[in-house]
């Protein structure tokens, strides 16, 4: 832990932090663009760097792209990302009533607070996980992978919503089975082509189905900042931070929704803007002053601010103990691991664990190096807004072509790139979800090679293999995950029939 | 605004998923199912067809149509033309030249028109991502070939 600590608090080590945080609160501002396409377009700038640095970089993006979007969401009305929309509800209010300055200092607080309350919970869970990991069996991983995927689909409200999702996770599943088998070694769908015989990189994937196709959205559109341009905060604004006694009003706020970032953060396939709104909806329900919500008060910044920071902690425990992503966002960071040859899991524990201390210090100093950066810069972020969308939209495509050929230094990716800028763009015309599907790509190794490991390893008998305590509670916890949405439904038919 | 069924996109699929999972099963060997690598491929594939089927009925059902603006539809394939030829063309001309015009077309298109500043925007571009990538970060960027390849050297 001692030489973690030195290694994250080396000058380099500040330097990246630093960067990726300011980095991440920038483009977390920009309306447009998530924490998922922030890491994304942070991700060619670390290609040169050691795997410590890049994931340092990386993750300060992450943490502080989330908090960069309660920037615009309680100054226009317009959330920077998807986790800030709950934000706006008492924000905007606030800076009508002209407490701006105040909404932006409660956002920075409890996003930190938020953010290194799951660090911290993150340092403690995640041994424990990775020592149980150990004694999983392939069927287990397999079962666990499903299950995040399971949740990813469970998340659609409707019927309709979840075969989306389901269709978006085959599709993510069968892109993984292109190139070489990896239990025989014979070729899938290569279709003669040599490259294709190393599979597809899911980095370009990635950039091309979540920003690619948000470039051409917007490009079909035209919409994006043009509006923001038009808004530009005139006068001062300085961020105020809330007394202490403001903030001790709210500290039981603060604390039931950092509890509800870390867990739903932890959940695969749940993340940031889930754990907002939950929690947004928990405050006010829970608080003396309910009807005062979406007048602007503190509580309703606090409530999503410190959810969709602590989800950043919770999210990264998956993926460190299990190699399980939690959200887009960490599938991206996954990308980077396998890029420098690592695999999170269990393992790295015991392999590597300066590693993995060196990113818990990191997300730490990221998570106050973000009061530092909110409350100096946060005049400056909000001219960045004057940039016309076309000069944005050029620039982020480019380095999304340098993000994509990065990789190897294949120009082919470029391709691999456009093609699904155009797929992204496709599915986001059809309601169907991309996340999804990069999960189902990132996920779809994990759950063939060891769901066929363990067929195999309980003498090709499929009923042994799923038939262990553990593996079959993971299955039904995943079919309930499935079904959650019905059988919710019909529990409050039930109630209100019995009430009635 | 053009107007195309949903229902098509999932015809169209379906049909991609049917090639697939004919091909799959191309030249797989003779062996217990878990040690076929088409095995997989087709479970996931039958799935596939039939979550897309059930999808492809509900949008029967509805009728549902999705719009895309005609201009825009345009300007996009007229973009992933630019995206393709941005890979095709830097292994001739390098990246220099190459992203100098992928910027200014860019600016163009998304923009919906053309001035002489995107030119020099595109070349300012290019240069600040060569020194920044190729120089600082000591990417190996691509340098084209002839006198394209020679020029790079002066940046990076």
């Amino acid at each position: 832990m001692e030489v973690a600590l030195d290694l994250a608090l080396s000058p380099a080590s500040w330097l990246m932090i630093f960067l990726g945080t300011l980095a991440g609160t920038v483009f977390g501002a920009l309306p447009g663009i998530s924490a998922t396409m922030a890491v994304i377009l942070v991700l060619p700038f670390t290609y040169g760097m050691g795997v410590l640095n890049a994931l340092l970089v990386l993750v300060s993006t992450y943490c502080s792209a989330i908090y960069g979007g309660s920037i615009t969401a309680i100054l226009f009305n317009i959330p920077g990302t998807p986790s800030s929309a709950p934000t706006t509800f008492d924000g905007y209010p606030m800076t009508l009533k002209g407490q701006a300055g105040k909404a932006l200092g409660t956002a920075i607080i409890c996003s930190s607070l938020g953010g290194i309350f799951s660090v911290a919970a993150m340092a403690t869970i995640s041994p424990f996980i990775a020592e149980l990991a150990l004694r999983l069996n392939p069927m287990d991983y397999a079962a666990i992978a499903f299950l995040g995927l399971g949740a990813v689909v469970g998340l659609g409200a409707k019927v309709e919503e979840q075969l989306k999702g389901l269709l978006a996770v085959l599709l993510g599943l069968l892109l993984a089975t292109v190139g070489m088998d990896p239990i025989t070694g014979g070729d899938r769908f290569t279709f003669g082509s040599v490259k294709l015989l190393s599979g597809i990189n899911m980095i370009p994937v990635m950039i091309g189905a979540f920003a690619g196709g948000e470039i051409l959205s917007q490009i079909e559109l035209r919409r994006g900042l043009k509006r923001a341009e038009e808004l530009v905060f005139r006068g001062k604004l300085t961020a105020q931070m809330p007394s202490l006694l403001e903030l001790l009003e709210v500290k039981w706020t603060i604390f039931k929704s950092a509890l509800i970032g870390l867990f739903i953060g932890a959940l695969p396939g749940a993340g940031a803007t889930i754990a907002a709104f939950v929690s947004y909806g928990e405050a006010k329900r829970s608080s003396r002053h309910k009807d005062k919500f979406g007048t602007g008060i503190l509580e309703g910044v606090a409530a999503p601010e410190t959810a969709n920071n602590a989800s950043t902690g919770g999210a990264m425990i998956p993926l460190l103990t299990l190699g399980i992503p939690g959200s887009g966002t960490t599938a991206i960071i996954l990308a980077v691991f396998v890029m420098y040859g690592l695999q999170p899991g269990p393992l790295l524990f015991s392999k590597n664990p300066e590693l993995v201390h060196t990113i818990v210090w990191g997300m730490f100093w990221a998570n106050l190096l973000m009061i530092l950066a909110g409350t100096l810069v946060v005049r400056a972020f909000v001219q960045v807004l004057r940039f016309p969308y076309h000069v944005l939209a050029t620039s982020i495509a480019l380095l999304c072509i340098v993000g994509s050929f990065g990789v190897g230094n294949d120009l082919d990716q470029i391709l691999i790139f456009a093609v699904f800028s155009l797929v992204g763009y496709v599915m986001k015309k059809l309601d169907v979800p991309v996340a999804a599907m990069v999960l189902g790509l990132v996920l779809g190794d994990i759950i063939e090679s060891n769901f066929r490991r363990a067929v195999m390893m309980y003498g090709f008998s499929l009923k042994d293999a799923v038939g262990r305590p553990l593996t079959l509670s993971l299955y039904l916890l995943t079919v309930l995950v499935l079904l959650w949405p019905y059988i919710s439904y019909l529990w409050r038919r039930a109630r209100s029939a019995g009430r009635s | 605004m053009i107007k195309v069924k949903e229902s098509s996109f999932y015809v169209l699929l379906l049909l991609g998923l049917a090639f697939l999972f004919w091909h799959a099963g191309r030249g797989a060997a003779d062996a217990h199912f878990a040690l076929r690598p088409d095995w997989w491929p087709r479970i996931v594939i039958s799935l596939s067809i039939l979550v897309c089927s059930v999808l492809l009925l509900v949008s029967l059902r509805s009728a549902r149509s999705v719009s895309f603006s005609g201009g825009g539809l345009l300007w996009i394939g007229v973009y992933f033309v630019l995206l393709v030829l941005s890979s095709t063309l830097q292994r001739r001309l390098g990246f220099i030249a190459t992203t100098a015009l992928f910027s200014a077309l860019s600016l163009a298109v998304v923009s919906g028109r053309f001035r002489a500043l995107y030119l020099l925007m595109g070349v300012a571009f290019s240069l600040a991502l060569a020194l920044i990538f190729g120089r600082f970060l000591a990417m190996s960027l691509p340098r084209g070939l002839g006198v394209m390849r020679d020029l790079s050297f002066l940046v990076y």
